[in-house]
């Protein structure tokens, strides 16, 4: 801790923050302020969540019953292909670093603002241009490959593929700008007394997703710029006929998007362990094992994208060793939970609504990572891939613990971005329907995939239609759920109390007013512990740091 | 011009830049040149299989060159070294992966014609 | 946003006065650290331009390996004189970019000037050198994939696939010589303006770095196209 806590309740006129400093439209679109581009980007994965969570639904909808229910058969593969790169590329990618990441990882190593802060707001433009292509190519044509773009469906089907492709080169490109900036700012702008042993967990979790997105991206890159040429000029690389091979667009796309799985779950990893030192009233337990094990998981995570082509043509010997290699993943990660659960473990704990989704979380990445360490084993996969097991597998540990996570992250946050009071009733509720949703939703699938139900087909037979209808019903939970969460964070936008610090928490980003000032701080705060530091007796302290 | 009392800071990179005169950038050129030359060289002498790895020797060699003269890599240790070195590691990695794969492969599934 | 209280205390520290404090913005500590930054994020940048050429490295060992015969004649329609030449221009625009950095540490404006128009030059006749060399493998009809029809070729496997990668490789190439070479035009101009001095030149770093990985990314493709046979 450096510095007192500004002041916010002065009595008469308020001193301007970050929201009510420049309030023109302009202001907002042509800012350089890392603040606001992290809450711009915050509103747009926001409403990608939306669409995206509309066509799900759409689909479950359609799977009700096991013909046709309200949509043609390519009505049905363009919205899956839709539903999977509007969550992928538009809301899970960028929602954490792009969203909270941006908004806390200056405050959270003192700096003013990013390295970069031009390229930081070009990289939300690039985001949007980036989907409105992707999106607009989906809306002109249709897209029906689903967002692996296989060769060689994706070469050879006549739906608009290159816009679409095109788009998510783009969007690619945003990433990699924020990963970039973030690298560059963790390096060079840390404030005095902000040693590596300091930074706090959510910025190592930020630093190492920063080097996924970097080193991985420009593979996808180049992959889909081949499959554009690949239609445009058959040039024959992925085509079988001419003598290329299929399997090659597999490695380089999965080269991209197995480390991508951890663009989306490590922001989601730093955020549970703010949350907990912060609501546990608990310095990390762990705080090396924890940062190292990012970092873990972001090298490991380059080394084992071909378990996801054990049914391809891929040798047996090339999965053996990426078989044995993706267990090192859950190496990783089981260090990390048991870290937090060390953390939790003794602490004074505030259960409130970031603890519930935390509570989640901690939940769905100890089961879907379970599950993944067993679709990891190659022979279990022979019976498992491509159905509905891998679809509940992926939903549990990426997408139900990032959005755990991330909601956790907005309910933690937004007291700190907005300075608003949230209701803690109604959002213990939709969080707890929101678990319940994910459960339901994704259970039933597990039980569906074991007995065989393949992903992604229109159709199935009967016996499996029970189970499908409680999927269908738990996803019409979860969205009740969302829909609650939508409403009281509207209102608390507009209604809420004031707040400065609702859950007492030190660590580092609340260490500014909230919602902090344009220059983040008023003067430049020089760090003398590390964050989350609770105890204050120095003895004491030496046993929480392990 | 640049001389010592213009900049405090402990062993920065850019000081070290003016130290050193140009030669160091004429030898680059000059190794450079060479190793061009030997590698268009070697092109006609028969080496068979080895041609292939004496080829990647020299290019790595003079990559190095590059790397650490032209783009100062020699002055900036640390964290630029670091970045590139990672990058070396994760496309070298691609390559053993993908080309063991190729050659383990069930023969019919391998790409041919 | 404004940067006046930062720029006061380095000009009244620092007994020259360049202009080199103008460029100090707001957020970063001193000039150091932001060419620290500068530098940093060029690498970073370049660590990306490396994996995207890296895909294709990577399609190129899977196919070598795939049709070695194939690879070896293919590559015998392509002049190695030419790659030479090739190599060497760009090897020489290399030096020319590193001495024009290095004049601008001496404070030789128009020394880095002319250096930096002859890098310009050198890059756009590689252009020129490989438009001919691609004109000649057109006429021959060595095009990628399935437009491929040299007749001495005809039942070579793997021929077609060799020029695919050939085009696809030294096709981003010369599109990443094109920008460069744009690049290093409005670098040339904010040096001929006087931008650049020893205490702030990360455009004009920067700027060599990606003409160098140019040069890198040649010297790979070069022996690996060219002198297969």
């Amino acid at each position: 801790m450096s510095q007192s806590v500004p002041s916010n309740e002065v009595e008469g006129k308020k001193p301007l923050n970050y929201l009510t400093d420049g309030t023109t439209a302009m202001s907002w679109l042509n800012t350089r302020d890392h603040k606001r581009v992290g809450v711009m980007f915050l509103a747009a994965v926001t409403f990608f969540f939306l669409i995206g969570g509309v066509f799900a639904l759409l689909i479950r909808i359609e799977l009700l019953t096991p013909g046709p229910t309200i949509m043609s058969p390519n009505a049905y593969n363009k919205l899956f292909t839709l539903h999977g790169i509007v969550m992928i590329f538009l809301f899970m990618i960028p929602a954490i670093p792009s969203g909270l990441g941006n908004f806390l990882l200056p405050l959270m190593i003192g700096a003013k603002d990013v390295a970069f802060p031009r390229l930081n707001l070009a990289s939300f433009y690039v985001y949007l241009i980036g989907a409105v292509m992707a999106i607009g190519g989906m809306v002109a044509g249709g897209l029906d490959t689903g967002w692996t773009f296989y060769a060689p469906y994706s070469t050879t089907t006549t739906t608009t593929v290159i816009p679409v492709l095109l788009g998510a080169f783009v969007i690619g490109f945003s990433s990699i700008m924020t990963g970039l900036n973030f690298i560059v700012t963790i390096h060079t702008m840390r404030s005095p007394g902000m040693t590596w042993g300091r930074v706090p967990l959510f910025v190592w979790s930020m630093y190492a997703t920063s080097v996924i997105q970097i080193l991985a991206t420009p593979v996808l890159g180049v992959t889909l710029l081949l499959i554009a040429l690949e239609r445009a000029f058959q040039m024959g690389i992925f085509d079988a006929a001419q003598g290329g091979d299929p399997v090659l667009l597999q490695h380089l796309f999965w080269f991209y998007s197995h480390p991508a799985v951890y663009i989306m779950v490590l922001p989601s990893m730093g955020v549970a362990s703010e949350v907990i030192c912060g609501l546990s009233k608990k310095n990390a337990f762990g705080y090396k094992a924890i940062a190292y094990s990012s970092l873990g998981i972001a090298f490991v995570g380059f080394f084992v994208w071909g378990h996801h082509m054990f049914t391809s043509t891929q040798s047996t010997f090339a999965g053996g060793i990426f078989g044995v290699l993706s267990m090192l993943v859950g190496i990783f990660t089981a260090i990390k939970v048991f870290s937090w659960i060390g953390t939790i473990y003794g602490g004074s704990i505030q259960f409130s609504t970031p603890y519930f989704y935390i509570v989640g979380f901690l939940y769905f990445v100890i089961f879907g990572g379970m599950t993944g360490i067993a679709l990891a084993t190659m022979s279990l996969d022979l019976h498992w891939h491509d159905t509905y097991f891998v679809v509940a597998h992926f939903h549990f540990v990426m997408v139900s613990a990032t959005v755990m996570a991330f909601l956790a992250g907005v309910h933690y946050w937004f007291p700190k971005i907005f300075g608003k009071a949230i209701h803690e009733g109604w959002g213990m509720l939709a969080a707890g329907l929101i678990i319940l949703g994910f459960n339901a939703t994704f259970i039933p699938q597990f039980l569906l995939g074991n007995a065989g139900m393949p992903r992604r087909y229109y159709s199935y037979p009967a016996e499996f239609q029970m189970l499908n209808v409680a999927s269908t019903a738990g996803a019409s939970l979860l969205a009740f759920g969302l829909i609650i969460v939508a409403a009281y964070l509207g209102y608390a936008l507009v209604h809420g109390e004031a707040v400065d610090n609702p859950w007492g928490s030190r660590g580092f980003e609340w260490m500014t007013a909230s919602p902090p000032i344009k220059a983040n701080f008023e003067v430049t705060p020089v760090y003398t512990t590390e964050p989350h530091h609770y105890v204050d007796e120095p003895d004491q302290e030496k046993r929480h740091v392990g | 011009m640049a001389d010592h009392a213009h900049d405090t800071h402990d062993g920065h990179a850019d000081h070290q830049d003016h130290e050193h005169g140009s030669m160091r950038y004429w030898l680059a050129f000059v190794a450079l040149a060479i190793l061009t030359g030997l590698t268009y060289g070697l092109h006609h002498v028969h080496l068979g299989s080895y041609a292939l790895a004496v080829a990647m020797v020299i290019a790595v060699t003079k990559g190095m060159v590059v790397v650490l003269f032209f783009m100062h890599l020699w002055d900036h240790a640390g964290v630029p070294r670091m970045i590139l070195g990672v990058t070396m590691v994760l496309l070298c990695f691609g390559m053993v992966m993908v080309f063991a794969d190729s050659v383990t492969r069930f023969p019919l599934s391998a790409p041919h014609f | 946003m404004s940067a006046e209280p930062a720029t006061s205390a380095r000009a009244q520290h620092d007994h020259e006065d360049d202009g080199a404090d103008a460029h100090l913005q707001h957020h970063f500590q001193d000039l150091n650290v932001q060419a620290d930054a500068a530098r940093l994020g060029m690498w970073l940048f370049l660590s990306t331009e490396i994996l995207l050429f890296g895909g294709l490295f990577i399609a190129y060992s899977l196919y070598r390996q795939v049709y070695p015969e194939g690879f070896h004649a293919a590559s015998e329609l392509l002049s190695p004189e030419l790659g030479l030449l090739d190599t060497a221009i760009l090897i020489t625009s290399s030096m020319t970019m590193v001495m024009a950095i290095f004049m601008t540490q001496k404070r030789k404006k128009n020394a880095a000037v002319i250096l930096l128009l002859i890098t310009i030059g050198l890059g756009l006749s590689f252009v020129c050198v490989h438009s001919y060399e691609y004109w000649r493998d057109i006429t021959e009809g060595a095009l990628p994939g399935k437009f491929f029809h040299v007749e001495e070729l005809a039942g070579k496997h793997g021929a077609a696939m060799f020029f695919t990668l050939y085009f696809c490789m030294t096709g981003l190439h010369t599109i990443h010589v094109l920008i460069g070479a744009g690049i290093l035009t409005v670098l040339t101009y904010f040096t001929w303006k006087g931008d650049y001095t020893p205490r702030y030149m990360s455009p004009l770093e920067n700027g060599g770095l990606y003409w160098h990985l140019i040069d890198l990314i040649w010297i790979f493709l070069y022996p690996l196209l060219y002198l297969i046979a």
